[in-house]
């Protein structure tokens, strides 16, 4: 998970929580302000937030006058752009290379953005309960190696954690629905209170378009119905150059001599750079790009990325959440899943973002195979699974 | 999801799975208890802005942390040690500093060996260069 930390004055990461670089639980996200925890693998939710409370416990005793923000939004920073200072790790090739990355994803898509703030869960079913689902499915090629591109195919959990990721979002979307900002006031938001803009209705404006979203990859579509799709995708967007990140200039040579502004200009720099709400994921070998760990052993667990910082909850998050998800993500694999057409891409995307600017509008319909359907009646329909999968 | 979530109770009777389906479900019918109504809600009756609700709930946090018990520092200590450790390796040394819930079903549910041990595997940083 990412939390801002806040202070009046932009200084670096503290000295007494590590180096960003090589610390494994504590680190920087895109920001010197934006600390990163890091849990280990847990198979209990409860160690998970006990780890997470340790964490959180160990940071507050080395940041003096400073605090952790509990809101995904961040506010009150003066300056724009120039006002969040890059993550840092130093000058070895891989330290650079990660801040340049940042100083791209600042000028593809603005700074501000990058510092909102969130919480990732990533999840994986054991073995056994692949061998298990493969036998109840009849599954008929499937080796001990546990390679799950074809139950990735055949359970399509991430075209059904798709389709009712809308409904989802709700539950867990962290009131983000005020942004204290002036440069919000063109989003169409009304004014709260002086300084606070909002939408009346809304779950969370970091999962909409005003939030950790970005219109420039609005055009980018990367199938989610196998993997290997998926990976022909991606891979297209990290190794076509796209003409406006060509205009911004890659490696620029100045008064000061050269100057890296980002990896490349690629439609993505890599493969992190894409915006997904769920990614399949496989712990990578040293230089080993995520694309070709997939390739080369499947999918190990999912990251699991629409979650807001809870301000309700000291670690940002509790445990009936991580309880939901977890039965979430099994329906998910046990639901019927049909392929997603690139027809359906526009109206899920839609239902995502109505969800997140107004989903709490009373009366309020999603697309639904081609008609409006109420989205209580879509909520009810998501959780369904038909009895012959149990 | 009922039925999934009765599995992964696994037969506790404080219903740990269906107590979460219940709580993330009564927001589809109840819009007040949703993170964002319940922010909204405390913004208007106090008159706040946005600014000075976060930073009075981050100001709590804080105090939270502070205030809670003395941090077990073999726990700690493993926070800070920046050498770079598989998963697992981090867990079995966590574990080891760290006592079992003192509930007997949920020490039984630790022991058992359910079909749904959940496995949770974070990235380790392994791919340094390609992680943000």
């Amino acid at each position: 998970m990412s939390r801002r930390r806040a202070t009046s004055r932009a200084s670096a990461h503290p000295r007494a929580l590590g180096s960003a670089l090589t610390n494994e639980h504590i680190t920087t996200d895109f920001s010197e302000a934006l600390i990163e925890l890091v849990t280990p693998a847990f198979t209990q939710s409860w160690e998970l937030l006990q780890y997470l409370l340790d964490l959180h416990q160990f940071v507050y005793r080395h940041l003096d006058d400073e605090l952790l923000w509990a809101t995904s939004m961040p506010c009150a920073i003066s300056g724009g752009d120039d006002a969040i200072p890059l993550a840092q790790y130093g000058t070895s090739n891989v330290g650079r290379m990660k801040t340049i990355y940042r100083n791209g994803l600042g000028m593809r898509y603005g700074r501000m953005m990058q510092a909102i703030s969130g919480v990732h869960f990533n999840y994986s079913f054991p073995a056994r309960f692949w061998e298990a689902y493969a036998a109840v499915a009849r599954i008929a090629r499937f080796g001990p190696a546990v390679h799950l591109r074809e139950l990735l195919r055949s359970a399509a959990q991430l075209p059904a954690f798709r389709l009712d990721r809308a409904v989802s979002l709700r539950r867990f979307a962290g009131g983000v629905q005020v942004v204290p900002a002036r440069e919000r006031r063109d989003a169409g938001l009304r004014e709260l209170t002086p300084g606070t803009l909002y939408e009346p209705y809304a779950t969370s404006l970091r999962m909409s378009d005003l939030g950790y979203r970005n219109r420039n990859q609005a055009g980018l579509s990367v199938s989610v119905n196998s993997l290997d799709e998926y990976v022909r995708d991606l891979s297209h967007a990290i190794y076509t150059p796209h003409a406006p990140y060509e205009a911004l200039g890659v490696k620029v040579t100045g008064p000061n001599g050269d100057e890296w502004r980002q990896l490349n200009a690629n439609i993505l720099q890599i493969e992190n750079e894409y915006y997904s709400f769920i990614r399949p994921k496989r712990v990578a070998r040293s230089g080993e790009r995520p694309t070709k760990a997939l390739q080369r052993a499947g999918v190990e667990y999912v990251e699991v990325r629409a979650l807001d910082v809870s301000a309700f909850d000291p670690v940002g998050v509790n445990q009936n959440k991580l309880r939901f998800l977890e039965a979430f993500l099994a329906l998910c694999v046990l639901k019927d899943s049909p392929l997603i057409s690139s027809s359906e891409e526009g109206p899920l995307d839609h239902n995502h973002v109505v969800v997140a600017r107004r989903g709490r509008e009373p009366g309020l319909t999603l697309m639904r195979d081609g008609r409006n359907v109420s989205m209580k009646r879509v909520g009810a329909r998501a959780h369904r699974l038909d009895d012959r999968h149990l | 999801m009922t039925g999934i979530c009765e599995v992964l109770d696994h037969g506790d009777p404080l219903r740990p799975y269906t107590t979460a389906l219940a709580v993330q479900s009564a927001k589809l019918d109840d819009v007040a208890l949703t993170p964002s109504a319940r922010l909204l809600n405390e913004l208007t009756s106090t008159g706040e802005s946005f600014f000075e609700q976060a930073l009075r709930m981050s100001t709590f946090h804080k105090e939270y942390f502070l205030d809670l018990y003395a941090p077990n520092q073999d726990r700690l200590g493993r926070v800070q040690r920046p050498r770079r450790r598989s998963p697992w390796s981090v867990r079995r040394s966590w574990k080891r500093a760290t006592p079992s819930p003192s509930r007997p079903t949920s020490r039984a549910i630790l022991r058992s060996d359910s079909q749904f041990q959940f496995l949770h595997i974070f990235n380790t940083l392994n791919s340094l260069a390609f992680e943000t």
